[in-house]
């Protein structure tokens, strides 16, 4: 627990020695900060992760606290590992990513500053065991990303989204206070260890599970609690949004973790709730991510996909547990766990690597970019790389995760009755459907912005973006590493995964790790072989050059390109009950030729018809009392007199 | 015995994708009245092909030079993991269901992206009908694979045909229903006629062509070889699906080229007398094969487990 202690404080550190350094060498403080940091708690968490010891304290932390329990077991360690591993890179690329604000008046100094207490604030969650504090660190973390959101604040969109960011995060702060409060008020204890004991079989515990849920769902992005994502992260500098779909959305599937551990681990009707709950995420994200033409927004929809997918895997864990189905339970529960690790480390990636397209394009817009293959080839294989990672292709590390979960859909499937599996089924069957939109997705990122036509904008390139691809290519060895050697994995996820099922088990032999690794060397060897025999057979003739097929027309043009619009058309008319396109056609009305326009937008549908309408109904109700604040300094005096009146006749009153 | 078993499969891979395809166009030939072309005409197209130069789009980098093999190397990998002469697999383990569906993924991916490079309308086109029009392939084919592992208790192509029940009124019907449903998949994943058509040449009705329209030369033969070795795999599922192992190499053999006979004559027949689709249908057509699957599992999983 000391070192956990030093290393939180060289993590701070960080953020102070870089209030007295220069804009351009402030990452160097959280750098050489983060790094030592990040090895310590990984040589902390080691202990809990592979033998699944806890490191426990508890320290006396006065009013309103109490005695606040500190607890790395193993589902904290694995998180807590998580961050530490992510967290140098991000400032790496950071460094890179936020030089371009260098001039101007962006605050930098208190972004530096601020970045290292977010991350604090993250490790804290997963290792605090007390209910004031934990709600304590919680809104730490909120408010501390939001200020770090806030980063462009010129920007309309950016104030709009640090808005709607810190008004969700605080509705789920609602439903964590009751229901921490209610929790409280039965078990008259802040302790976790205590809780978790004592509102297993309560007849609250339903009540319960639901409202923590819907606050951690929250956090997490899940259906209809997503709508923040997909507006937080075009505004948020790209690290940020790396960090916050990479690391803090999954502070919400920890919540959810630790709820359900409070809550019964083998309740069928929660597990079902979850279930279905994921499902439809999983549908409504990824329709929606097909809709947008902004990379970032795209991406949102992607972490939505994936923080439900991982939420998945934990629901079907627990029908395992409830069905006595062990095997089918350990292999949910890790799968959901290796989906989080891997999505966790190529969905940072992908998000970093949004940062250096916006560096080079100085658009998110996918019909502004084109062709950076060709300028920047190693930069478009790691982006392809990671994006089939996330698309979960085999021999990448995205793959495992869903495999697993698929595979234990179908064990649990088998030990349920008839209708349950039925639906174990038809859910697997949605998350192949759904999985594979969500790999159109990364196709259609992938085709606008690498592969193409260069558009007829000029690229910037006089940004320096070696050290952001450093970090990038750390991220892609991690990733590989994961996707090849599936065994490197489940290392990590056993002990977390035997705490959550509450038992040691001997796992039956299961026979893909080691094929699927085999299997990667035959694949490789088969890709040598076809390219040998390719370039053998045809190098009697050397190749040609000349213009794509376009029916007759000789000169391809960037503008004859096909967009990302027409490229998810397919799938937005079959769905367009789901997705929501806002077409603004403006056209002239006289007859002769005049300047029309016409453009098609997407919108999310839960935006539109639900978090819109109420905001609109709350900002109209408020603007009845806008009088009171008249900017007016006698006004102003009159009422705290009249305060000071009704306070003075109030007591009198006794 | 299995490394015999595997010898005739790794030559099945190689040889028997091509005469397949050359049997669907001899098909179609005799009901349109023709004599047409040899069996193996596809052979020596892709022969012919092999030796030619290539020319190369100004517009493509380097991802329309590897796709193509990335592509097929994706489809030969999971060419390993399907059960073919005696139901006998290259590389069987658990869940290489899962595997084999996202091999066929990876291989999408890499043509769409390819696709997309050459920065023509057409092929974009193409790119987004291919990707949406196989999204919905995924969820029948998983339906299917899930029933049959959950009704076999096994979790592997090889050991579900060993261990699934037969000789059952239920199981007769739920295979016969499973064969139809990988039937159409396989129409529509090696983008045969109702989806499809390989034999147009308008670029607005293509779907799978349009794609591959600037590759040429070794890269056309992969794609020409790819499509076929697709219908090949997809017809090996449908012949352990159908023929339980008899243990003996050349029956075993023989059915296994009856079925891929078979399949080739109806899909030529299928071609022959029925007109495509209009592309806004496709889906309609697609969602039957969902359908089909929920069938079957509905079916399937009544029956094993006794009942509601």
């Amino acid at each position: 627990m000391f070192l956990a202690v030093i290393s939180l404080i060289i993590i701070a550190s960080g953020g102070v020695i870089s209030l007295s350094l220069q804009p351009e060498r402030k990452y160097l403080a959280l750098l050489l900060t983060a790094i030592p940091a990040a090895l310590f708690i990984i040589f902390v968490c080691a202990a809990p992760l592979f033998t699944g010891q806890t490191i426990e304290s508890v320290i006396n932390m006065g009013f309103p606290f109490g005695d606040v329990r500190f607890k790395i077991d193993s589902i904290s360690a694995f998180f807590i590992v998580l961050t530490a591993l992510i967290y140098p890179l991000a400032v790496l690329f950071a460094s890179d990513y936020l030089k371009e604000y260098n001039s101007g008046s962006f605050p930098l100094t208190s972004h530096w500053f601020l970045f290292p207490f977010f991350i604090i604030s993250m490790i804290m969650v997963f290792a605090i065991q007390n209910i004031m504090a934990f709600l304590f660190v919680w809104e730490m973390m909120s408010l501390l990303s939001m200020l770090l959101l806030f980063f462009e604040h010129t920007r309309k969109d950016v104030t709009d989204a640090t808005v709607n960011y810190l008004t969700t995060m605080h509705v789920g702060v609602v439903f964590l206070i009751s229901g921490f409060m209610f929790i409280f008020h039965i078990t008259g204890s802040y302790d976790f260890a205590v809780i978790s004991g004592s509102i297993v079989n309560s007849k609250y515990s339903t009540l319960i599970f639901l409202v923590l849920s819907a606050g951690f769902a929250i956090k997490a992005g899940w259906f209809p609690f997503h709508s923040w994502l997909p507006v937080a992260h075009p505004a948020a500098p790209s690290h940020v949004s790396g960090l916050m779909s990479g690391l803090m959305i999954k502070t919400g599937i920890y919540g959810i973790i630790r709820t359900i551990e409070f809550t019964g681990t083998g309740e069928m009707s929660h597990a079902l709730i979850i279930c279905s709950i994921t499902v439809i995420t999983i549908f409504y994200s990824v329709l929606n991510g097909m809709t947008c033409s902004n990379i970032k927004k795209t991406l949102a929809f992607s972490s939505i996909e994936n923080s439900a997918i991982i939420g998945l895997g934990v629901g079907v864990a627990m029908v395992g547990i409830s069905s006595g189905s062990t095997l089918g339970a350990y292999l949910g529960f890790s799968g959901a766990l290796i989906h989080l690790a891997t999505h966790a480390v190529n969905k940072s990636a992908l998000f970093f690597s949004s940062g250096i397209i916006h560096m080079k394009y100085n658009s998110l817009e996918m019909e502004d970019s084109g062709g950076l293959s060709k300028k920047m080839p190693l930069f478009s294989k790691l982006f392809l790389f990671f994006s089939l990672s996330i698309s979960g292709m085999p021999f990448f590390s995205g793959f495992i995760g869903k495999f697993l979960i698929f595979i234990s859909l179908v064990i649990v499937a088998s030990k349920v009755e008839f209708g349950m599996s039925v639906v174990m089924i038809a859910i697997s069957a949605a998350l192949a459907f759904s999985s594979s939109v969500g790999a159109i997705l990364y196709m259609k990122i992938n085709s606008f912005i690498f592969f193409g036509n260069l558009p007829e904008k000029e690229l910037h390139s006089e940004h320096e973006t070696n050290k952001a691809m450093i970090s990038l290519i750390v991220l892609a060895a991690v990733s590989f590493v994961c996707g090849v050697f599936p065994w490197f994995l489940f290392k990590f996820v056993q002990f977390p995964a035997f705490s959550f099922l509450n038992s040691v088990m001997i796992i039956p032999k299961i026979n893909f790790l080691f094929p699927l690794s085999l299997l990667s060397v035959v694949f490789a060897t088969l890709f040598l072989v076809i390219l040998f025999f390719r370039k053998r057979f045809s190098n009697n003739f050397k190749d040609r050059s000349a213009s794509t097929w376009g029916c007759g027309y000789r000169k391809n043009i960037p503008r004859a390109k096909y967009t990302p619009w027409s490229f998810s058309d397919p799938f937005s008319t079959l769905f367009k009950k789901i997705t929501v396109s806002i077409e603004n056609c403006d056209m002239p009305a006289v007859l002769f030729p005049q300047k029309g326009s016409f453009a098609t937008s997407s919108d999310d549908a839960v935006n539109k018809n639900g978090i819109m309408p109420l905001i609109n109904s709350m900002k109209k109700f408020l603007n009845l009392f806008i009088w009171i604040q008249s900017a007016d300094g006698r006004k102003y005096i009159l009422y705290i007199i009249v305060f000071l009146f009704i306070t003075l006749f109030w007591n009198m009153r006794v | 015995m299995k490394i015999t078993y595997m010898f005739v499969n790794i030559a099945v891979i190689m040889f028997f994708p091509f005469i397949m395809t050359g049997l669907v166009n001899k098909t179609k030939a005799f009901w349109g009245g023709r004599k047409g072309a040899s069996v193996f005409q596809i052979f020596y197209d892709v022969l012919r092909l092999m030796k030619k130069g290539r020319v190369i789009s100004t517009s493509t980098g380097w991802v329309f030079n590897v796709a193509p093999v990335v592509s097929l190397a994706a489809v030969l990998c999971s060419a390993a993991v399907v059960p073919m002469t005696g139901g006998i697999q290259m590389a069987g383990f658990h869940g290489d269901f899962v595997f084999f569906m996202y091999l066929l993924g990876i291989s999408r991916f890499m043509m769409v992206v390819m696709a997309m490079d050459t920065s023509s309308s057409f092929e974009g086109m193409g790119a987004s009908r291919e990707a949406s029009f196989s999204t919905f392939a995924e969820p029948a084919f998983f339906i299917f694979a899930g029933t049959f592992a959950l009704i076999s208790g096994k979790l592997s192509f090889g050991e579900i045909i060993v261990h699934m029940p037969r000789g059952e009124g239920w199981t007769e019907i739920i295979i016969f229903v499973a064969v139809v449903l990988v039937f159409l998949i396989m129409l529509a994943e090696t983008c045969r006629v109702p989806i499809d058509d390989p034999c147009t040449h308008l670029e607005l009705t293509m779907i799978h062509e349009v794609m591959i329209l600037d590759s040429s030369g070794p890269d056309l033969a992969i794609f020409t070889y790819q499509n076929s070795l697709k219908m090949l795999i997809w017809s090996s599922i449908i012949s352990a699906f159908l023929f339980p192992s008899t243990n003996f190499l050349i029956a075993d053999f023989s059915l296994l080229i009856t079925t891929y006979v078979a399949v080739s004559l109806i899909t030529g027949t299928l071609e022959s007398v029925v007109a495509r689709f209009r592309m806004n249908t496709v889906p309609q057509f697609l969602f039957i094969m969902i359908t089909l699957g929920l069938v079957i599992l509905s079916v399937a999983v009544f029956f094993s487990k006794g009942g509601l």
